[in-house]
């Protein structure tokens, strides 16, 4: 799926992405690789700026139960309150899935 | 109005909450030509900031998402403005209850702990002042990151959690939502949750002097962290750290239960014996669920605690145990949804009652429980809702 991103992202002026994590993740990881490519890379720009709308089980949906965080770089957030959308670059992702602890909120 | 990316650090406006009661107003008021423009303006600065602005850059810190993170709920605790109602169904009826030695509460409507967050996130749907009590998210000395998803499921009239006590650590908490309680008007119960005598006693101190508190509730009975079960299973260990806690501060101190102790009656007298305040009946009752299709169990940590109404008739009976057991005044909690199930916990010997999981589904359960009960009193020509405290208890067990 991440495949046919190629041809688009050198004209695209904004990515958003939602659906299975799995795709998430490899955005994540397309992410990582035009980070570190040079600024001529096409749709480096888009690929840093790109947003994702995440899911996850949800208990409250006002951000108190903390059933539904996901770990950013920023520590433990909410995808009932701080999301559902996040900066692609600050969702951090394990094996395909969500990472889920090891950051403190 | 199409909507752009964030693009520039700008402050956040002030009074969010006002903005949420505005747009509560406009909706209801049938002004809803701009309604995502709304919703998105009460989500989060990241919208507010989309109108205006230049590019973000990739490593500015801390971001927009860390800033958002370390922030008190509605931005500030110095511009919490709860909601407020002026006509309450409930005023001119005595609903004032002891909730535990020395805790007398203007009704017997409390939330249970980890359904309400610090009080302050529901402070912006509903009036937190008309609850008798709140009791904040379990809180241990450390910060904890809590469990790995999934960490709640779906199951019969019921939730199974496994949250694993995620809290920014006492200190943490009594720093960031001491100004934010005194706001809400509302008593505020510490729940305290740890692994060893000293944890407890070393939150416990974290909140010396802070108005709002006014008790503690020892949670000795967390089924989703590693030995955090074994304080409640034991009526010894029970009994020492309640009388440690106890002797650290002069405020009531109610002990939680857990239903999976093997003798819950035992470990109740125990914690009485140790000088206990007051006592909850019940935490969560451990279970699980499988995902047939991945073949391993849906939470993260494998098993994890039921509540809702699936555990009501558990949690009544061992408030029926408990009560004929200890003369400490006992908070029913397990299921409570309505005014009817609170008079069942009541007249099985509770005191008071704490509303849970139901909140989640209706963030206006407990307020509809104090109504009901107001009304229930009415309907009766009762003198005070304490006329029904204990009645269904055996006739010499009865609290007179």
């Amino acid at each position: 799926m991440t495949d046919a991103l190629g041809p688009l992202l050198a004209w695209a002026d904004q990515l958003c992405a939602c659906g299975p994590w799995p795709m998430l993740a490899a955005l994540g990881r397309m992410r990582d690789e035009a980070a570190r490519a040079s600024a001529v890379f096409p749709g480096r720009q888009v690929l840093l700026d790109a947003e994702i709308a995440v899911e996850q089980h949800m208990g409250c949906a006002m951000g108190v139960c903390r059933a539904c965080v996901v770990v950013t770089a920023s520590g433990n957030a909410r995808v009932c309150r701080e999301g559902p959308v996040f900066p692609l670059g600050e969702m951090r992702f394990s094996e395909g899935e969500p990472a889920t602890v090891g950051l403190s909120a | 109005m199409p909507w752009r990316r964030p693009r520039k650090k700008v402050d956040r406006p002030v009074n969010v909450s006002r903005a949420i009661e505005e747009t509560l107003e406009e909706l209801s008021a049938g002004e809803d030509d701009d309604v995502c423009v709304e919703l998105a303006d009460v989500d989060g600065a990241s919208v507010v900031e989309a109108a205006t602005g230049e590019a973000d850059t990739e490593d500015r810190a801390p971001s927009l998402l860390a800033q958002q993170l370390s922030r008190v709920e509605l931005s500030d605790a110095a511009v919490v403005a709860p909601v407020r109602s002026t006509e309450r169904p409930e005023d001119g009826v005595d609903l004032a209850v002891e909730a535990a030695r020395g805790l007398r509460l203007r009704n017997p409507v409390l939330t249970a702990s980890g359904t309400f967050g610090q009080g302050v996130e529901y402070a912006e749907l509903i009036d937190v002042s008309r609850l008798g009590a709140i009791v904040n998210k379990g809180t241990t000395v450390l910060a904890r990151p809590g469990n790995p998803q999934y960490r709640i499921a779906e199951t019969p009239s019921g939730i199974l959690n496994s949250i694993g006590l995620e809290n920014p650590g006492a200190a943490g908490v009594a720093k960031k939502y001491a100004r934010a309680w005194a706001q809400l008007g509302v008593p505020v119960i510490v729940n305290v949750a740890g692994y060893s005598v000293d944890d407890y006693v070393s939150v416990v101190s974290e909140f010396a002097g802070i108005p709002s508190v006014v008790a503690y509730e020892l949670n000795i009975s967390c089924p989703n962290v590693k030995g955090g079960m074994l304080f409640g299973f034991d009526p010894d260990l029970a009994g020492q750290v309640t009388a440690a806690v106890k002797q650290e501060t002069d405020l009531p101190v109610i002990v939680k239960l857990t239903p999976n102790a093997p003798d819950v009656v035992a470990v109740a007298r125990a914690i009485e014996q140790a000088g206990a305040d007051g006592l909850t009946a019940i935490n969560t009752v451990l279970g699980m669920r499988i995902d047939t299709r991945k073949r391993r169990p849906i939470l993260g940590t494998g098993s994890g605690g039921l509540s809702g109404p699936a555990i009501r008739p558990i949690a009544v009976h061992i408030t029926y145990q408990v009560a004929q057991a200890v003369s400490i005044p006992i908070i029913g909690a397990g299921g409570v949804t309505s005014a009817e199930d609170a008079l069942e916990f009541l007249m099985a010997g509770a005191s008071a009652v704490q509303v849970g999981t139901a909140t989640f589904a209706d963030p206006l359960a407990p307020l509809r429980v104090v109504e009901g009960l107001a009304a229930y009193v009415r309907a009766n020509r009762l003198s005070s809702i304490r006329e029904v405290i204990g009645v269904a208890l055996p006739r010499s067990e009865r609290v007179e």
